[in-house]
């Protein structure tokens, strides 16, 4: 087993190496910024006089430490947690296509299959080490990105915008974007035509699960009760939507209550608060976010089991060349 | 008493790669007796390949099927595959990987994967165990390929023009050590080739492909106890026994005959190899104009 594994991780070095490394360094820059940031060491009141002063530039003596702390947070801490939205997918597919697309193109299918008469194992033998390894090392990247993100928004629980950079939604990422390289390549059988065709799944199933997001995010929708929390900016969630209660207690969208405004008023929000409407905030609460992180990766773990089972049928028929 | 089970039979076999495409093979019938040595030999395209792969369960007939040991590959692939060893056409390994690495990986995939006889067979052939495959010449990643097949210990081996790409003298060390081992084993060994004079020295049967098509097969001894050759004219008499008709070095047209007339010149086991060719490559031709 232990001989097997070592093999395998030899023969997709670089690979495997390329996918380790993009990964740890990913590890490492969040830990160093998040240091960064923890060093300036900007005092807990100062966040409130940010977030109610309108921004680092208002907050009287705390301003030196809070615009210090802003410039890392949207600099290196903002690119970094961007990176983290590519990383997981480039270290998924690296990894992932060369399994068998890569065996396929150096002809070297033939010789392990020939070897290995049960083609299910010798599939089993090929992804077990690569998929560990791409866990382990994801995993090690998600965790620090979460370090990173409690430290650049100490003033949150979490904030949905920035889910899917960090934890368990990163490591479903990494997963799912395997399993699709994996398929893609028994599928294709060449590694670069592979890699190009996998990424652009990447994309569409990232399309859909940010469709799946925003279905949740509809059904999960609850009246904000400090509606004010939301224009500035210390509602802890997600902001959703606003809509307007009439005065005989129905519920109408913004656009229907607008209509019911005459011509030609200047303030059409003060108009309908006059004559007895009232603005609901819709959103979601932060403490619910670990629900919507956790059915994601879910979801996604989901997709790359389908996927992944997928690819046996195909290794299982598939005629090396 | 019931017949003993071939090692290796192909009954019927077709395969086409596309629907309406031509056959790559069509209508093949034939079986190996245990402990042979067999030549299938054929040009390029003649359908080698894919007889040998089909039995890899590599491909999947259209008619007919193919058996190892009784067993046919498209029901039973492990069962099947599990008793081949084989040697790829140009050796395909892992470039990267040391020998060393090869015979792990290869005792990981077979439990019963004999090592220590594949590094005996490599060492008495001067192959380095610990250099990695891609450092190796053309002939030692040859004795590698054949050493991971020998070391299965399979009682069949499969060989898709394993000298294809080797030098004189590599052909020669290839083959002793394939003879060696099927001799001392009683394995059954099929080796492709397109060039006859490649196997001649090895092999105790021939199977000649053409177009896909079964052209020949018999021991090479009775081969060439029943084919004689003879100069003829292009425009002379029709020859009787005629297989086919080919240049020789001296660009006369010849004719191979089956014959066994001890006043005629035998025929060598190349030039029966070009009489079927011929014959093959006319057939398809007068076919083609009609």
């Amino acid at each position: 087993m232990l001989t097997s594994a070592r093999l395998v991780l030899k023969h997709h070095r670089f690979e495997v190496g390329a996918a380790a490394i993009l990964g740890l360094l990913a590890a490492v820059a969040a830990l160093v910024v998040s240091y960064r940031l923890n060093a300036i060491g900007v005092p807990a009141g100062c966040f409130e006089q940010w977030l109610t002063g309108g921004g680092a530039e208002g907050a009287g003596d705390c301003a030196g430490p809070v615009q210090a702390f802003a410039q890392i947070n949207e600099g290196e801490a903002g690119k970094l947690l961007a990176f983290m939205a590519v990383m997981p997918f480039i270290v998924g597919l690296l990894a992932g296509v060369s399994i068998v697309g890569r065996e396929l193109e150096s002809r070297t299918a033939q010789l392990g299959w020939a070897l290995t008469p049960s083609r299910h194992r010798w599939l089993a033998r090929q992804v077990g080490p690569i998929l560990l390894v791409v866990i382990v090392v994801v995993a090690l990247a998600a965790a620090a990105a979460s370090v990173l993100e409690a430290t650049r928004e100490p003033w949150y629980h979490s904030t949905y915008g920035d889910l899917s950079l960090h934890g368990w939604p990163v490591i479903g990422r990494a997963v799912a974007a395997f399993s699709v390289g994996l398929l893609v390549g028994a599928v294709v059988g060449r590694s670069l035509p592979a890699l190009i065709v996998a990424a652009v799944a990447c994309v569409v199933l990232l399309l859909f699960d940010g469709m799946a997001q925003d279905a949740w995010y509809r059904a999960n929708y609850e009246v904000i009760a400090d509606p004010t929390a939301v224009n500035n900016g210390t509602f802890d969630g997600i902001y959703g939507d606003t809509r307007w209660r009439t005065p005989d207690g129905q519920s109408i969208d913004q656009e229907a209550a607008f209509q019911q405004v005459p011509s030609g008023v200047d303030d059409p929000n003060q108009w309908l608060l006059d004559h007895g409407y009232t603005a609901v905030a819709l959103g979601v609460p932060a403490s619910k976010a670990g629900q919507l992180a956790a059915l994601d990766t879910a979801g996604l773990l989901g997709v790359a089991l389908v996927v992944g089972l997928a690819t046996v049928p195909v290794v299982d028929r598939r005629r090396p060349v | 008493m019931s017949e003993p089970t071939p090692p290796l039979r192909a009954e019927g076999v077709g395969r086409r790669y596309r629907r309406r495409g031509p056959w790559a093979l069509r209508g093949v019938t034939l079986e190996f007796a245990r402990g042979s040595i067999t030549a299938l030999v054929g040009p390029n395209g003649a359908g080698k390949s894919t007889l040998i792969r089909s039995w890899m369960a590599f491909e999947q007939p259209n008619e007919g099927r193919v058996l190892v040991e009784g067993i046919d590959p498209r029901r039973d692939r492990v069962g099947a595959v599990s008793r081949i060893g084989y040697v790829p056409q140009a050796a395909a390994l892992y470039r990267d990987l040391s020998v060393n690495d090869h015979l792990g990986l290869a005792h990981v995939a077979r439990p019963t994967f004999d090592t220590s006889y594949a590094e005996e067979r490599l060492r008495s052939v001067g192959v380095a165990l610990d250099r990695p495959v891609g450092q190796l010449s053309g002939g030692e990643q040859a004795q590698v390929a054949l050493a991971l097949a020998l070391g299965t210990r399979s009682p069949v081996l499969l060989l898709d023009e394993p000298l294809a790409s080797l030098d004189p003298l590599a052909r020669r060390e290839f083959l002793a050590v394939l003879v060696d081992d099927v001799r001392s084993t009683g394995a059954t060994a099929l080796l492709s080739s397109h060039i006859v004079t490649d196997v001649e020295q090895a092999c105790d049967h021939l199977v000649v492909l053409t177009q896909g098509v079964l052209a020949y097969q018999a021991a090479v001894s009775d081969a060439r106890a029943t084919h004689r050759t003879m100069v003829v004219n292009v425009d002379g008499p029709p020859v009787e026994g005629a297989v086919g008709f080919f240049l020789d070095a001296e660009g006369r047209r010849v004719a191979l005959v089956r014959s066994t007339d001890p006043t005629v010149g035998r025929a060598t086991l190349e030039e029966i190899v070009l009489g079927y060719l011929a014959a093959g490559r006319d057939a398809a031709r007068e076919s083609a104009a009609a």
